[in-house]
């Protein structure tokens, strides 16, 4: 097999093709840093969004274009039938051409995280562009908001954080006691809790007054608070809010090429789905057809909930009553075997579980583009789906 | 090498379009066997399903009736592809690949190890004419020289059948020659070949039996000998004659009881002679060098 992926990779991620990526990707970072912005820190941001978005495109243009020909051109040229009267299994030729696919997408995403990295760091010149990507500080109080909560002894702090700050977040902070009756060693439970875009998650850190502390979260963020509660037994008084003296949130500016790594590895997920999809058709229709079916899926990025919407939507519409009831079941939500069986087809179990008792009516409505990538991405178990049947549907097919 | 006979009984092939109505009945009820050491051509007008019974035999395309075995195997199982060898009617390959590389690759897909893919490509290169060409890209080449890198695909791992659409299309009688003397040589050493073809001459040349296909349907299969055949028509060739001794010829064979029928000096073929300027001139151009 592995010639076969060798030859696939070395004629799908052919030179050109790739610096003509690169080049596309540098233009896209440089016309959102071009675009009238107020400050040097907005068009910074500014042209950090519109080179990811710009490889969203780009990448999900490559693997929809690559996809799509990937199967139907090799049969309509003759080189499927050239290749096929070897003793080699269709199945294996189409996982062989698509692993070839897999590693060009691979390289192109390296290609295009490069260059964005690099075009980024040179409009990051200036100190204040850098700390409005890389980093922002949140220093209490002035940036937060905070609960004295005496009778629990609990002190609450929250960060507004802007829902669109990507990448890892490191939080930082130094508990600062003006309590003396709190022990230098003594260790005090910080409770985390994180809202990012996908999940909430909660987390409970040891950690000593006066001492730095030191929290890896992923983002995007949209805030986070930090609930510190006293131990029972320790005599401590908090005067005041201000007993906590300085409690810093730091977006880590050392972390920027993590988040660079993050969101091309998110792109990459995302491609291959796409591809997956693309290459799928392409084993059953002719190359315009699937990369129009691609580019459809790409475009609105909602392949993972696109069924099970209609299939809410079809339950809704029925049963609105159903989406009333906070408890309901899968058998409520979906009471036909063939709506239960459309809906666990298409949802992966996690995301299953996680749907279950959330609001139905609220996925699948709105779809910033900065979501398409994690959309399309996470739903690869569906693109494996379509492309195990379109193996199996060519391999009956005549050449 | 490895022997195979190639048996085909009532094959059948019906095209039908997406909604499953009947399109083209490309092969009707084709039958017949090639032992080894026989090439056997397959000669029809363009349409008459040449190729598709090529691609039946390799498990292209699925037959709506009738058996094929090769070597025992049934046609287009993996077991009966890893006994042939195919060169497809249009020589499409990924041209982003050398000459060479293309026909390494193939090795390898074959499973042939790196070194004997390497040493099989070589080989091939050099039988057939190919080493000028095995370092430039296959977008770089020529549509014959393409057929002939195709060629070498089809003879990689000696295979002991060879299915070949068209061999010859496109190549230049010099090149067309190399190929026919390779299929001679190879039908010697008891490979079983099936070519398909709209060239009379290329069966003329190089055919032991041949099977005329019209519209998916056997019209004639015969040895080319007896197909050729004129029944008591017999071709005299004479060589020193004047018109005189001509005339006097004429007159025996008039009095033995026979007719001439046509008298006329002796022509080469085209080919032959274009084939003849064309290897004079590369034994001038190899003395140059």
């Amino acid at each position: 097999m592995t010639p076969l992926v060798r030859s696939a990779f070395r004629e799908i991620a052919r030179p050109r093709i790739l610096s003509t990526l690169a080049i596309a990707e540098a233009a896209f970072v440089f016309v959102g840093a071009s675009m009238p912005a107020p400050d040097a820190a907005s068009s910074a941001r500014l042209a950090e969004r519109v080179g990811l978005m710009g490889a969203v495109l780009l990448l999900g243009g490559f693997a929809a274009a690559s996809g799509s020909s990937l199967v139907a051109e090799e049969v309509r040229k003759g080189r499927a039938a050239a290749m096929l009267a070897r003793p080699v299994p269709r199945w294996r030729w189409i996982l062989a051409r698509f692993g070839g696919l897999v590693l060009a997408l691979f390289g192109a995403s390296v290609v295009l995280g490069i260059v964005h990295g690099a075009a980024m760091s040179g409009i990051l010149r200036k100190p204040e562009a850098r700390d409005a990507v890389t980093s922002r500080r949140f220093v209490t109080p002035e940036a937060s908001t905070h609960e004295d909560d005496a009778p629990t002894r609990r002190l609450r702090f929250r960060f507004p954080i802007d829902a669109q700050e990507q990448g890892i977040a490191t939080l930082r902070g130094t508990l600062r006691l003006a309590s003396p009756a709190i022990l230098p060693e003594q260790q005090l439970p910080l409770r985390v809790h994180l809202d990012d875009a996908t999940r909430q998650s909660d987390a409970t850190v040891l950690v000593r007054p006066n001492a730095p502390f030191e929290i890896d979260a992923q983002c995007p963020i949209r805030s986070a608070a930090f609930d510190v509660a006293w131990p029972e037994g320790v005599s401590a008084r908090v005067e005041d809010s201000a007993g906590i003296s300085d409690l810093v949130l730091l977006l880590d500016a050392t972390s920027r090429g993590g988040r660079v790594a993050n969101a091309f590895a998110l792109l990459f997920l995302a491609s291959l789905a796409v591809a997956a999809f693309a290459c799928a058709a392409s084993a059953l229709v002719s190359a315009p057809v699937a990369l129009a079916v691609a580019l459809l899926l790409m475009l609105l990025g909602f392949v993972p909930d696109a069924i099970p919407s209609s299939a809410r939507f079809l339950t809704l519409r029925r049963e609105p009553e159903i989406t009333q009831t906070p408890d309901r079941t899968i058998r409520e939500w979906a009471p036909t075997a063939m709506e239960r069986a459309i809906v666990v087809a298409s949802k992966p179990l996690p995301d299953l579980l996680e749907l279950w008792p959330g609001d139905a009516l609220d996925a699948g409505v709105d779809t910033p583009w900065s979501e398409i990538p994690a959309r399309v991405a996470r739903s690869w178990p569906q693109a494996g789906v379509a492309l195990l049947f379109a193996m199996l549907v060519f391999s009956r097919r005549d050449l | 090498m490895v022997q195979a006979k190639l048996s085909v009984r009532g094959l059948s092939k019906t095209y039908r379009d997406f909604w499953g109505r009947r399109r083209v009945e490309a092969l009707r009820e084709v039958s017949f066997d090639v032992e080894p050491g026989e090439i056997f051509a397959l000669l029809g007008p363009n349409g008459s399903g040449k190729t598709t019974l090529l691609k039946a035999l390799l498990g292209l395309v699925r037959p709506t009736g009738g058996t094929a075995t090769i070597g025992g195997e049934t046609a287009g199982s993996i077991a009966a592809r890893r006994l042939c060898g195919y060169l497809p009617e249009e020589s499409t390959f990924p041209m982003t690949l050398r000459a060479r590389e293309a026909i390494r690759l193939f090795g390898e897909v074959i499973g042939l190890d790196r070194s004997a893919s390497n040493a099989s490509a070589d080989r091939l290169i050099d039988a057939l004419g190919l080493g000028e060409f095995a370092e430039r890209r296959l977008r770089q080449l020529s549509r014959g020289t393409l057929r002939r890198v195709g060629f070498a695909l089809a003879l990689l791992g000696d295979p002991p059948v060879l299915l070949l659409d068209e061999p010859t299309s496109g190549m230049d009688p010099l090149a067309a020659g190399t190929v026919r003397d390779e299929l001679r040589k190879r039908a010697t050493a008891g490979a079983t070949i099936v070519l398909s073809t709209h060239l009379a001459s290329d069966v003329e040349g190089v055919a032991h039996r041949v099977l005329i296909l019209a519209h998916g349907r056997v019209l004639a299969s015969d040895s080319v000998d007896r197909l050729l055949r004129r029944d008591g028509v017999t071709q005299l060739l004479v060589e020193g004659l004047d018109a005189t001794g001509m005339a006097s010829v004429a007159s025996t064979v008039t009095s033995a009881g026979g007719r001439v029928i046509e008298g006329a000096p002796a022509r080469e073929s085209l080919d032959r002679v274009f084939a003849a300027h064309l290897r004079r001139e590369t034994t001038r151009d190899a003395a140059r060098s």
